[in-house]
């Protein structure tokens, strides 16, 4: 009777198993043709929906695109203010004169073969391998200013912000950031990696311990967790449908300054919007140190 | 009857004189504005992508996902699931869907609310299968002029499936409807990235919703949906667009009051005079909600085609409507002033299905020569080129134009 009993309890298992349908979704590149106002629209328009919503559009006059920017703001719900309408559609109207969008793919590398143990690096040789490999993007003291990043959305990193989990780095390096220039390093040593992430790791630093409040989680709750997850993990239902995955926060944690930066003027570039015009400060402070409270670390 | 009948609107449009000959044809200058611009060439469209489950589609949007049916699939009495249009609202769409845990609730105004697996629908409920069009109310869009924003669809926004599930009437009667109810009201999966944009919510009047034809489907062409196209239920609504075909439905409400929501009372509203026409200069200031199919025919054939004189070439197309019933299809090749009735070809699968033409046309002679086609239905209503035009690019059913393009 009781194997009986197993029997069935393992096949219910297996029948659910095979009852979980998944599909991956293809992912594309925003598209951010030059024009002025382009980075306004990078932190207006990529949140909700993808660029070629504008790039289907028949031809639109300046007034026309204020229009439609204003019916995503009142209609929609856009957290974009009323002064900023004039530039972004100006932006828009360039964009439609802009060559057509060459509607890149968002690839993710695979998982490396190579086998390294993050703990185990030298930060002083790392320097040499991030000089190298990092530093044009990242620039020389890992700001996220460096040379390379001149016309490129979302601009690198700030590594000196904050900290990063060894693992989240490791990722970084052997995946890249999809969605983002970030490239994968396969040519890249396990030496060199485990190096390299210890360098990067003593770039930032931890930032005071700040205290969860109830009204801040309930705002996040309401605001952020459709993309960053109830948890902050970067696993809210709408995560899985964007071209550059919502930080994970329990193994990044931005400084206040950074976080506060992100929050007001969002990431330009990726969906992660501006909340100025939705968000009171004080509410965005609440938010910074919020998320902060969410690392885990390795 | 929204459809307005030929000498109603001939009246209304004041033309009456300058109509009677060619009556289908009232504006002789619309005649030439859709071949003049033609959106259906527009670079952006040549990029065909291939989604999970789906074929080689037209791209309109990846985030959400619309996707437009190739015109080549339309030479099928039904629509390959993998070619079916794909068109979403809200990005945070379902990518995972867990049968052990999905429920489909109905609950709301009832006696006994309801909570149902996949399976059980399977088991406990009559099957019902029904063939019928899925349009999506912007098809076609993109030939309206003045253009309007939004979905820039040509043809490819609806197909023609069978739909295999449970009526909707007998899951209402066993949840067991109070009395007072007025509305049901339909959600599914997916939700709205930001907190301030609505959730896609549509609502059909309890009379309607109980028909005994709306029907919540498992299967299409007898097989599961594709994720894409609202895996795994989805909302029927024979004759109706598809805007009311809520996908990976999961929450079924009856409500005693009138359902108030952004996507029934602010979008996907068609001007309620004026045969559901308004111009931009003067917008209609009353509008419903959008409802059945309008009558329609369009060619399969593709738009600028190439043809020597005297040699005869197929022509064909497909025609439907809100299940009234198309009785014929004519084809003109002198800009309306005569019709010749086409056949119809492959099954005739139900008044809620397309029906599907074909005729063969000889080019009398060298030149550039513009073809017509034009649906009646049971009801005597005929399709017109009368101008047509909403601020909303919705139900686009004039008279549909093809060149071709004749050598010696
Ligand atoms: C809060 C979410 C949100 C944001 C932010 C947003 N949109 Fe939209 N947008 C939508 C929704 C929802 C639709 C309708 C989608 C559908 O029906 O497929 C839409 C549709 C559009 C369309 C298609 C035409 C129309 O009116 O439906 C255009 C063009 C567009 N958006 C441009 C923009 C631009 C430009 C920005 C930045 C200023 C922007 N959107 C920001 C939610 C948003
Ligand atoms: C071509 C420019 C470029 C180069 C070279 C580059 N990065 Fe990046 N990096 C980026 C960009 C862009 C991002 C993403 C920024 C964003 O999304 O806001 C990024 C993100 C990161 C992140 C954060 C990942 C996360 O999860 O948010 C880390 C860590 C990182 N880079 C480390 C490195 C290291 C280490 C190297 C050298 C081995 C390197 N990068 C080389 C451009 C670059
Ligand atoms: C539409 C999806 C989306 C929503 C909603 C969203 N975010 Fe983000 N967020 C992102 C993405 C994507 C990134 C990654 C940007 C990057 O670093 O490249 C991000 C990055 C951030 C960062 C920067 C982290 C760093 O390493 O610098 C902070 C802080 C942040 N989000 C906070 C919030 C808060 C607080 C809210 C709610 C008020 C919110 N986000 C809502 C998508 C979203």
């Amino acid at each position: 009777m009781k194997r009986i009993a197993l029997l069935v309890i393992v096949l219910a298992a297996s029948i659910a198993q095979a009852q979980v349908k998944s599909i991956e979704l293809p992912k594309y590149q925003p598209y951010l043709p030059p024009g002025p106002g382009r980075e306004l629209f990078a932190t207006s328009c990529l949140s909700c929906h993808a660029t070629r919503y504008i790039t289907m559009q028949p031809v639109m006059t300046q007034g026309k695109w204020e229009e439609s920017v204003r019916k995503m703001i009142k209609t929609y719900g856009a957290p974009i203010s009323e002064e900023l309408v004039p530039e972004i559609a100006q932006y828009l109207v360039a964009f439609q004169q802009a060559p057509l969008d060459p509607l890149s793919r968002v690839t993710a590398n695979p998982e490396p073969k190579i086998s390294f143990d993050p703990n185990a690096g030298d930060a002083g040789k790392g320097k040499a391998v991030y000089a190298r490999a990092c530093a044009s993007c990242h620039g020389t003291e890992g700001k996220g200013d460096g040379p390379a990043m001149a016309n490129l959305l979302p601009v690198a990193t700030n590594l000196t912000a904050g900290r990063f989990a060894r693992s989240a780095v490791v990722r970084a390096i052997t995946h890249g950031v999809p969605g983002t220039s970030m490239p994968a390093f396969p040519s890249l040593s396990a030496g060199d990696v485990q190096d390299v992430v210890a360098c990067v790791t003593q770039m930032g630093g931890a930032t005071e311990p700040t205290i969860v409040s109830d009204q801040a989680k309930l705002l996040f709750t309401q605001n952020c967790a459709s993309c960053h997850g109830n948890d902050g993990r970067g696993d809210g239902f709408n995560a899985s449908t964007l071209p550059r995955a919502p930080t994970n926060f329990s193994q990044r944690e931005p400084a206040t300054e950074q976080a506060l930066k992100a929050i007001t003027d969002g990431v330009a570039g990726t969906p992660m919007p501006s909340w100025k015009a939705k968000l009171a400060d004080p509410q965005r402070k609440l938010l910074a140190d919020y998320v902060r409270t969410l690392y885990h670390g390795d | 009857m929204h459809l307005i009948d030929r000498r109603t609107f001939l009246k209304i449009s004041g033309l009456t004189g300058a109509g009677i000959v060619a009556p289908r044809v009232v504006f002789a200058a619309d005649a030439t504005s859709a071949a003049a611009d033609r959106p259906q060439a527009a670079p952006w469209r040549s990029r065909l992508v291939k989604f999970p489950e789906k074929t080689e589609m037209i791209l309109l949007t990846d985030r959400p996902p619309q996707l437009e049916t190739p015109l080549k699939y339309f030479k099928q009495d039904l629509t390959p699931n993998e070619a079916f249009f794909v068109r979403w609202h809200l990005s945070g769409i379902p990518t995972s869907v867990d049968l052990g845990t999905f429920r489909l609730s109905v609950g709301g105004h009832v006696e006994k609310p309801l909570s149902l697996s996949v399976a059980d629908l399977k088991k406990n409920f009559e099957p019902v299968s029904l063939v019928a069009v899925g349009q999506c109310s912007g098809n076609s869009r993109s030939f309206f002029q003045p253009r309007v924003a939004g979905g820039q669809w040509a043809n490819g926004a609806m197909g023609c499936a069978k739909w295999t599930g449970v009526r909707l009437k007998d899951l209402l009667e066993r949840a067991g409807v109070k009395s007072g109810a007025v509305d049901v009201r339909f959600a599914g999966l997916d939700e709205p990235p930001l907190p301030d944009t609505a959730k896609f919510v549509k609502s059909l009047d309890l009379q309607h919703a109980a028909d005994g034809e709306v029907m919540v489907a498992y299967a299409m062409n007898d097989a599961d949906l594709p994720m894409l196209n609202g895996y795994p239920l989805r909302l029927i609504v024979p004759g109706w667009f598809a805007t009311y075909w809520v996908k990976s439905l999961n929450q079924i409400n009856v409500l005693p009051e009138k359902f108030k929501g952004f996507w029934m009372d602010k979008a996907y509203r068609i001007p309620k005079a004026d045969n559901h026409n308004e111009s931009p200069q003067r917008l209609a200031t009353e509008t419903i909600p959008i409802n059945r199919h309008t009558l329609r025919s369009i060619f399969v054939t593709p738009p600028n085609v190439a043809a020597l004189a005297d040699k005869p070439i197929e022509v064909e197309g497909l025609a439907f409507d809100d299940g009234t019933g198309v009785t014929k299809v004519e084809l003109s090749s002198d800009g309306g002033k005569s019709w010749n009735e086409t056949k119809f070809v492959g099954d005739d699968m139900g008044k809620y299905a397309w029906r599907r033409w074909k005729t063969s046309w000889t080019p009398p002679a060298p030149g550039s020569f513009t073809l017509m086609c034009c649906a009646t239905n049971k009801a005597g209503v005929m399709q017109t080129t009368a101008p047509q035009w909403n601020r909303s690019g919705y139900q686009r059913n004039v008279i549909e134009q093809i060149q071709v393009e004749v050598r010696a």
